[in-house]
């Protein structure tokens, strides 16, 4: 493709013969069962979404070229007096809300933080060819689990495409799954909890909930820290609590002062909601707010628009079903994420769920680390691939099993965003799971001690970690040594076999979840493109048979990346009542999953969801942005991002060009602040202030740890800023290029950049440069 | 955990101040001697003197008092006698009867343990499934 002809336009595209993606699903297809299991890529040009419908939410998508405000950015009432601009001007330096960085120049893109391969990176355990060599050893076990034969049937579930997931991988997979895989230690039925809980079932993977459940310990905690919540903000009411103290406090309730109005950020506990739950954040958005919310890159649900007066209120209307804001903000221990697939995923060394419980119980009120320098961000991840984008959190923890097929964590300490984009190196390759939470302790404890205060943007874990380098690792095991000798009885800070039992007895396979035949392959083909779409994107291998966890997309035209209303959360928990246990998943990725879909529904769960906007096949592809909610809610914006991923979504509707591009992760960000995830997008556009003005700065080839983009990396940035109305420009010159660059319609874009370097994106970028023009 | 908190004013002076960004381990062999111990909260929000008295107390076995002083506020309370103080010397705009409601916010206790309750709580639950 001659790359000066890259100008805007909007109409479609040639190009495209085969999807690249149809491709590679077809030769996965031929190594599992020995026929095809998609037809051939259609060739017929679908110009729309066909299976988008209006939503109320949001504006016309393809009406105008002029910048456009979704609808639920414009305040439709004055907003309340509360509401004002807490800050003068747009821009987020000294705001409260940020990562920690490094030196200026970082962030000016006139020197790259990082090429590649520049920082260290230890080499992961996951590498292509290792799981492989691997396997014997994790297999020695066998389980109880009755595994199928090893017909064609039951290969078929891995002719579902597993995303991220190369050929060779997907190899690997099958087998493996069919060779059987060992339970998890602690979900054997000789483990206490099963002496306990023997009852619910003979079948340890059978039993559990399928979900985490309060009990009344649990239930009286949440109310206990909406009632000390409600006292404070009575107390900051009645002007006897200053903003300032008081700002602390609600912060880490979940309460941020945004531009127009406070948001309120409530936790999704490693991204695992009930139903129940989700109708109540529903109710929340329709009688609080102004009917949606927003799914964040952190696997939470954010409030935009709910008076602060009516803070304790909602606070309390989430703790009946078992949810809360409890550090979602501040400098403490946020949050924790993992792997969206965890626990259905069929590439699971173990679920972590389990280990996220405990750790949630553990970090929530963690008296000695309530005041940290900085906010500290923990992600777990149990699956061969880091879905989780562990090098990228203050701490995370990847599953592991030794060589004595002991489970254990590989923990990296030290990644992060923001203006000092880092890896996080592995500091300890094989922690055993019983010391979790007293390694936590020991490097918490260094960092309260050791991190910076005195300046916000080194204030972060990595600072200290990139500074200190063996000396951190050092001190973070002579305090780990320390707390299992000298601290109480040395067994405290332990995790016991009989809590991991009960924590995981409330997983496990939900009731009336169980493996199934496949059912034929013929019978699960509708003959519309979309659907055959649909499932090639959208629906995912399950480690049970006859079952599929399926994305439901929250990337659809019209609407912000990630934005739900209060109707499509009812309609999502519908779905999950009636096809999924009444379980869904958020993802770092910003959409819904349905984790335990019956392989013979999808059919009937394509209709529905695609009746209510949740089936646009394009997880994975490039319309599946990533994006934070920009300037036009967040006060520490300095860009709108939403608009410009309106934009971009504008050029790219047609889906056989999508398919034909591929796979591709493009993240937007509004600020250095990075909740667009824009260092770990294949292409990343992070939003600037330079005078006042709105800039957009681009890098290219930033990976965040999954199997389709390698290891995690930082992007680079190609060139300076570009204007606000250059970026679906650049993008599109970016696709362009790929197209004209790569080998073959299988190799990928992030591939492409990889092998190619960033030049030639550079130099398409820059030709359709017009506000930005190169003087030099 | 309804430990006992002695509220203090500032006339009483404490036998050794351990600076906010000093290790602990530095004065561990000479706790001998020492009655109390002052920490110091710069800002309320600067968290360091909550591992020091976690430490004093859990590691090096401290017995003696240890008091909160600088940037004090009432809504401290829980982690502050969680963390092992026992003397609390607020902010003079801080209302002690506030601080004594903060501290019966939680009377079903924690998940964690702390210098009081040394067990977390899954390890202290009598009953499983509870």
């Amino acid at each position: 493709m001659n790359l000066a002809s890259a100008s805007p336009r909007i109409s479609a595209r040639p190009g495209y013969d085969q999807s690249a993606n149809a491709v590679s699903s077809i030769a996965s297809a031929i190594v599992a069962s020995s026929r095809p299991f998609l037809p051939d890529a259609n060739s017929a040009a679908t110009t729309l979404p066909a299976d988008v419908p209006t939503t109320r939410s949001g504006t016309s998508p393809f009406s105008s070229s002029a910048w456009m405000t979704p609808m639920w950015a414009k305040p439709r009432a004055a907003p309340p007096p509360s509401a004002r601009p807490i800050r003068g001007r747009r821009g987020g330096a000294g705001g409260g809300a940020t990562i920690g960085g490094a030196d200026a120049a970082d962030a000016t893109g006139a020197t790259p933080p990082v090429v590649f391969g520049a920082l260290e990176q230890p080499a992961r355990p996951r590498a292509p060819s290792e799981p492989i060599a691997q396997a014997p050893a994790r297999l020695r076990n066998t389980s109880r689990r009755a595994h199928g034969d090893r017909s064609s049937s039951s290969r078929a579930l891995f002719l579902c495409r597993i995303r991220h997931t190369e050929v060779k991988k997907l190899w690997f997979v099958a087998n493996w799954r069919v060779a059987r895989v060992p339970l998890p230690s602690h979900e054997r039925r000789r483990s206490p909890a099963h002496v306990i809980l023997g009852q619910r079932s003979r079948h340890a993977d059978a039993s559990g909930f399928g979900m985490y459940r309060y009990d009344t310990f649990d239930r009286d905690f949440v109310h206990a820290r909406a009632r000390q919540f409600r006292d404070q903000l009575e107390r900051h009411l009645a002007g006897e609590l200053s903003a300032d103290d008081f700002g602390h406090m609600r912060r880490q309730n979940g309460w941020y002062v945004q531009r127009h109005a406070p948001m309120a950020r409530v936790a999704i506990p490693y991204g695992t909601l009930a139903s129940e739950q989700l109708r109540t954040l529903a109710r929340i958005a329709r009688d609080f707010d102004r009917g949606y919310g927003h799914f964040t890159t952190r696997t939470n649900l954010q409030f935009n628009w709910i008076p602060l007066e009516r803070a304790a209120d909602v606070m309390d209307a989430l703790a009946e079903v078992g949810m809360h804001g409890i550090q979602t903000c501040g400098n403490c221990i946020r949050n924790i994420t993992a792997d969206a697939f965890a626990g259905v995923a069929p590439d699971e060394v173990a679920d972590p769920r389990p280990f996220c419980e405990i750790m949630r119980q553990w970090s929530s009120l963690h008296p000695e680390f309530a005041a940290l320098p900085r906010k500290f961000k923990i992600a777990v991840n149990g699956a061969l691939e880091d879905r989780a984008a562990t090098g990228w959190y203050d701490v995370g923890l990847q599953l592991v099993r030794n060589d004595a097929g002991e489970l254990g964590f590989e923990v990296r300490v030290g990644g992060g965003m923001g203006r000092t984009p880092m890896i996080g190196p592995v500091i300890r390759e094989f922690l055993p799971w019983q010391q979790l939470l007293a390694y936590l302790e020991a490097v918490l404890r260094v960092y309260n001690e050791y991190g910076r205060r005195d300046n916000i943007w080194k204030a972060r874990i990595k600072i200290i970690v990139k500074a200190f380098g063996a000396e951190f690792t050092r001190n973070v095991e002579d305090e780990f040594a320390a707390i299992l000798r000298d601290d109480g009885d040395g067994l405290a800070p332990l995790i016991t076999e009989e809590e991991l039992a009960r924590v995981s007895a409330h997983f496990g396979t939900p009731p009336g979840v169980r493996e199934e035949p496949e059912p034929a392959l013929d019978a699960q083909i509708d003959t519309a493109p979309a659907y055959r779409r649909w499932l090639e994107r959208n629906v995912h291998a399950h480690r049970l048979s006859g079952r599929r966890a399926v994305t439901l997309s929250l990337k659809r035209a019209g609407q912000a990346p990630g934005d739900a209303t209060d109707a499509q959360m009812d309609a999502a928990a519908d779905l999950a009542d009636r096809f999924s246990a009444g379980e869904l998943r958020v993802t770092h990725q910003q959409n819904l999953v349905l984790p335990w879909v019956r392989a013979a529904e999808l059919h009937a769960l394509w209709l529905q969801a695609r009746a209510v906007g949740f089936a646009t096949p394009n997880i994975g592809l490039l319309t599946d942005m990533i994006c934070c909610p920009g300037g036009d809610v967040c006060s520490l914006a300095n860009a709108r991002s939403i608009p410009v991923s309106a934009h971009i979504a504008e050029r790219f509707a047609d889906l056989d060009e999508l398919h034909d591009i591929g796979d591709i992760a493009v993240n937007i960000s509004g600020c250095i602040n990075s909740c667009g995830h824009h260092h770990s997008g294949h292409i990343g556009v992070l939003g600037v202030d330079k005078d006042g003005k709105e800039w957009y700065q681009v890098s290219l080839g930033g990976a965040d740890g999954s199997t389709l983009g390698g290891p995690a990396v930082p992007g680079r940035i190609i060139g300076p800023s570009f204007a606000a109305d250059e970026v679906p420009d650049v993008v599109e010159a970016l696709i362009d290029a790929y197209r004209a660059e790569r080998s073959a319609p299988s190799e990928r874009f992030i591939e492409t950049v990889r092998r190619v370097g960033v030049e030639p994106f550079k130099a398409a970028a820059d030709g359709v440069r017009r506000m930005t023009a190169l003087h030099a | 955990m309804s430990a006992p908190v002695r509220f203090v004013d500032g006339s009483a002076p404490v036998d050794l101040v351990l600076a906010n960004d000093a290790a602990v381990a530095s004065i561990a062999a000479d706790l001998g001697g020492v009655a109390s111990i002052g920490l110091l909260f710069p800002k309320w929000t600067d968290g360091r003197a909550y591992s020091q008295a976690r430490l004093l107390r859990t590691r090096h076995r401290f017995a003696g008092e240890i008091r909160a002083t600088g940037d004090v506020i009432a809504d401290m309370m829980p982690m502050l006698v969680r963390c092992g103080f026992d003397a609390v010397q607020l902010r003079a705009d801080q209302s002690q009867a506030v601080a004594e409601r903060a501290l019966a916010f939680f009377p079903q206790g924690h998940y964690q343990g702390d210098v009081h309750e040394p067990l977390p709580r899954f390890a202290r639950r009598t009953e499983v499934g509870a």
